[in-house]
């Protein structure tokens, strides 16, 4: 490289350098919008609606291997039918049962499919009076074919009543670990001295990772903004969560629409950017609220929370 | 810059920074017990700041959220247990993404599993007890009724051997069991053992048995529950303090002193 070359691209780059230094601050045009956006973090509304006693599906197993006496003298069967019977009577009556029974038709086979008896909770008596062990049937089967929670008229819970030791059809872990996965708690009643795989209680999972009430939603809370001073007048409106709104600087009052409202008056300077942070728990015994302003250009999460909820500067 | 307020219509706690206890790895265990390629457990819900902050975060609003959150998700966990447990279970899980360090929300998920199993005993003489709620009832002994026998010719009648009752086998079992450190087997048979005492002494004497074995394990709500049982049988018991450990007599005393 020549050195007239070498020296102009000094002078070039010394240049640039000048160009990339650190500008006057432009003035501030005083008529600047200034722009507000909220954001709400929130938990339950206030009220949270009770929810409806969860279907229970009651399964009692009455295969040929009921049949056999248990250490304590009384038949299987017999205690599957007292246990079930007991359960049933003091199961709360508003909650929906279910009654269903493997192995029952005489003859049948392995995977010979299931259904709910018919009849209302004062017929289950005699409904669990008449099981006979005589058939055949898969436990397995029958529990993996049971709708989940998730589902339209889905059990949210299943209780079933067996020796476990019919040997007929699929394994009964992943059975399990399946009706956990579609929201079914399981309780394995155990009739006479089979003793059962751990892995029926080694489960890991459990419900699909979405919201398991219908509690939790994410709502928008409106707000606006509006003049300062003994008669307000609104001057914008807008929503929690949603695109910014632009106002004219000066005094004014953010007005979010909880309940009680949260009003937040602000002298905001021209041309800047705000959040409004409300974190709103109306649900909880005392209910909590708090709230926080940030700059909108800074990176969130850079604004400190004085303690006692004093103004940081 | 940032600028604040708080609005705690009542007490509000402080936010815990920083707290790690040796509980919190179970969160972590939780989030790798998830199979491969299933979602994120901790993934926020509609709703909930992404990413889902926690109790120890940087930021102290978000801290504080996480802190208020966990507590919502706990009482709302508790109301949950008794009728839809899953779905208790699931809270108390989130509860724990939100506060690793939570010694409710492991305990909820001691209380809530995704499965449990019942081993009534089956009895004959004694009625069903009910003193338990629905699914805790299906732990306890059941009563079934035998056939009546068919009549037998009437025979010389000859003076009967004295036999030890169900009742004074079943408790030496009991005690046996106790004094071997072999727990689950006593808690497992107790209850049995219980249904067959002819009177609530010896009711109290069988469950005290157990509550020993269940405080041998850890277990204190079972502990409590059997010692509710030996004072329902026997309202006036009392531990005899030279043959009953301290830990045994503490817990029985807080039990008692609960009852109404």
């Amino acid at each position: 490289m020549s050195g007239p070359l070498r020296t102009g691209l000094w002078v070039l780059a010394l240049a640039a350098a000048g160009c990339a230094g650190a500008p006057p601050p432009p003035a501030v045009d005083a008529r600047a919008p200034v722009r507000v956006r909220v954001e709400m973090l929130g938990g339950f509304a206030a009220e949270r609606a009770p929810l409806p006693p969860g279907r229970v599906a009651l399964v009692v197993d009455s295969t040929a291997s009921m049949a056999r006496a248990t250490a304590a003298g009384p038949s299987r069967i017999r205690g599957a039918r007292a246990a079930a019977r007991r359960f049933v009577s003091t199961l709360p009556a508003a909650t929906p049962l279910d009654l269903y029974v493997t192995g029952n038709d005489r003859g049948a086979a392995c995977d010979d499919p299931i259904t709910p008896r018919d009849g209302d909770r004062d017929d289950f008596d005699r409904g669990l009076a008449r099981i006979r062990s005589r058939g055949e049937g898969s436990l397995a089967t029958a529990l993996a074919a049971l709708p989940g929670a998730a589902e339209d008229g889905g059990y949210e819970r299943v209780v079933a009543v067996s020796a476990f030791d019919d040997g007929c059809g699929d394994d009964l872990c992943p059975v399990a670990q399946g009706l956990a996965d579609r929201g079914v708690r399981v309780d394995w009643v155990r009739i006479g001295e089979v003793p059962l795989p751990e892995c029926l209680t080694e489960l890991t999972r459990g419900l699909p990772a979405a919201p398991p009430v219908p509690w939790d939603t994410a709502r928008p809370v409106p707000f606006h903004v509006q003049t300062a001073g003994a008669d307000p007048a609104i001057v914008v409106c807008g929503e929690s969560g949603g695109l910014p709104v632009q106002l004219a600087p000066g005094r004014a009052e953010v007005v979010v629409k909880l309940d009680p409202p949260l009003r937040v008056p602000r002298n905001f300077l021209p041309g800047t950017r705000w959040v409004l942070q409300v974190i709103d728990f109306p649900g909880l015994d005392p209910p909590e609220r708090q709230w926080r302003w940030h700059a909108d250009a800074a990176p969130a999460g850079t604004g400190a929370l004085a303690a006692g909820g004093e103004a940081a500067p | 810059m940032a600028e604040g307020q708080a609005d705690r219509r009542g007490k509000g706690g402080s936010v815990r920074r920083g707290r790690a206890t040796a509980l919190g790895t179970l969160a972590l265990c939780l989030t790798a017990a998830a199979p491969a390629g299933a979602a994120d457990p901790c993934a926020p819900w509609p709703g909930e700041p992404d990413p889902l902050p926690r109790v120890d975060a940087d930021d102290e609003m978000l801290a504080r959220w996480a802190e208020l959150r966990a507590r919502e998700l706990s009482d709302a966990a508790r109301d949950l247990e008794p009728v839809a447990p899953l779905r208790a279970n699931h809270l108390w899980r989130r509860v724990l993404c939100l506060d690793p360090g939570s010694d409710a929300a492991v305990a909820g998920l001691a209380r809530t599993p995704l499965a449990a199993v019942h081993q009534p005993a089956l009895v004959t003489r004694a009625a069903d007890a009910t003193d338990a709620d629905v699914w805790a009832a299906l732990d306890l002994p059941v009563r079934v009724r035998l056939p009546q026998p068919e009549p037998t010719p009437a025979a010389t009648p000859q003076p009967a051997a004295p036999t030890p009752s169900a009742f004074d086998s079943g408790v030496a079992e009991l005690e046996a069991q106790v004094r071997s450190a072999r727990f689950e087997e006593a808690l497992a048979g107790a209850d049995a053992v219980a249904a067959s005492a002819e009177n609530g002494e010896q009711a109290a004497r069988a469950q005290v048995l157990a509550a020993t074995a269940a405080l041998a394990l850890g277990r204190e709500a079972d502990a409590d529950a059997h010692f509710r049982r030996a004072l329902s049988a026997d309202p006036g018991l009392t531990l005899d303090p030279m043959t009953t450990s301290p830990k045994v007599r503490r817990a029985f005393d807080r039990v008692r002193e609960a009852r109404p």
